[in-house]
């Protein structure tokens, strides 16, 4: 019972200490890592459009937007890599009003753009 | 070598007085079950529409559950924290918490939150605890069971020491890279010089203020606080039983991190692991303390 009680205690030790390193070499922007002392933040934008014949439309967005993204400008603290899948739940929240609707979510991470 | 083995066993396999803490632990700790439980069902139901939106690898198996398993499953969730708070089948229902959060979480990426995988390896490492000796039908159940010398004998037997240290050692890594990521340079100087973290701040007062320490030029002393006070929570949360200060600044700085930012229960999740900290007690204050509550 000791032996696996070390063992265990050891894999968290080594889990915790290589996931720790890779958030910090990652920039905590890498989802994959999800280690729960990460500190990601992006900024985005977020443009919903509509095509027909060629021609862009610009669409509005919900009134509640998914996942309380609050507003079509934002600063949120989801990672970079979650981007694709919150346009997917915006794309097919939209559809439900505008079948042909699509939805580009534009973010960059804080952490790497210095303040210029 | 047998030196370092023998302080390795002694810090982790060594047994403490009955297990007081660990049930008010347990108690503390089933309103995150309940939050947990509330979090998962309310979003599924709302997004019941959408698709899953599947985590790579392995984990994609739990994206093959449908919304109305899955809503089933926060529901039961629900239920284990009732279970768990009221302290009936204790262990088995802490165990049953920790294998039903764990598809609950990974069902949908869209519902991620790393609040929630620290909830989720608090909750394992909280099935070691005999948490069921105080508070709870268990106890009730015993007491009625057992004659009253072998009652209190059950009561008053060592617990282990080990759930509690792995609990903390958790706490202790988050503070630890928390901290060090808030050093890095990048980091550090896009959130003392820039305005998004006034935009993240709940609070319009917050927000305000914070954009004053921007426009003057200081807004790196909070930061640079944060970051070394993390640092040594990490070490300093090990000797919080004999330093009980030390618990009392950790719950000023998550306290203050409460009125900035939009942090969900972390606050109190952390708060319960620093009431944890403080034994076995090792300090006149705290021991008298508990002791009134314990009368």
């Amino acid at each position: 019972m000791k032996f696996a009680a070390s063992l265990f205690i050891c894999v968290v030790i080594l889990l915790n200490t290589s996931l720790g390193l890779r958030g910090l070499w990652k920039q905590d922007t890498d989802f994959g890592s999800m280690h729960p002392y990460s500190d990601p933040a992006v900024k985005c934008a977020i443009y919903a459009y509509e095509e027909r014949g060629g021609v862009r439309y610009e669409l509005p967005l919900p009134h509640r937007l998914y996942r309380n993204l609050p507003g079509p400008h934002f600063v949120s603290r989801f990672y970079l890599e979650q981007t694709p899948y919150f346009e997917d739940g915006l794309t097919a929240m939209l559809r439900r009003v505008h079948p042909q609707a699509q939805v580009r979510l534009d973010c960059t991470p804080l952490y790497g753009l210095l303040p210029s | 070598m047998n030196a370092l083995v023998l302080r390795f066993r002694r810090y982790w396999f060594s047994d403490v007085s009955d297990g007081w803490h660990y049930a008010v632990f347990r108690v503390l700790w089933s309103q995150f079950h309940f939050t947990f439980a509330i979090y998962m069902f309310y979003w599924n139901y709302k997004e019941m529409q959408l698709p899953p939106l599947q985590y790579p690898g392995v984990l994609s198996v739990f994206s093959q559950l449908s919304v109305e398993a899955v809503l089933g499953m926060a529901v039961a969730h629900f239920v284990l924290a009732i279970c768990i708070l009221a302290g009936w089948h204790t262990r088995f229902m802490q165990c049953a918490a920790f294998v039903s959060a764990v598809p609950l979480l990974f069902h949908s990426v869209s519902l991620y939150q790393n609040h929630y995988v620290f909830y989720l390896l608090v909750t394992l490492y909280a099935t070691l605890m005999p948490a069921e000796r105080f508070y709870s039908v268990d106890a009730s159940r015993m007491k009625q069971k057992l004659s009253a010398a072998a009652y209190r004998a059950w009561k008053s037997a060592p617990v282990p020491v080990y759930p509690q240290r792995l609990i903390m050692l958790q706490l202790s890594f988050l503070y630890f890279f928390a901290g060090l990521n808030k050093l890095d340079p990048v980091w550090f100087a896009r959130w003392s010089a820039t305005p998004e973290l006034a935009s993240l701040a709940t609070d319009p007062v917050v927000a305000a203020f914070w954009m004053q320490l921007v426009h003057t030029g200081v807004a790196w002393i909070p930061i640079a606080a944060v970051a070394l006070g993390m640092l040594s929570l990490s070490v300093g949360i090990m000797y919080a039983n004999k330093y009980p200060l030390i618990a009392l600044v950790a719950i000023g700085m998550h306290l203050s991190f409460q009125f900035m930012l939009p942090i969900m229960e972390f606050t109190s999740m952390c708060m319960s692991i620093l009431f944890l900290s403080l034994f076995p007690l090792r300090n006149r204050v705290t021991e008298e303390l508990v002791a009134v509550m314990r009368r």
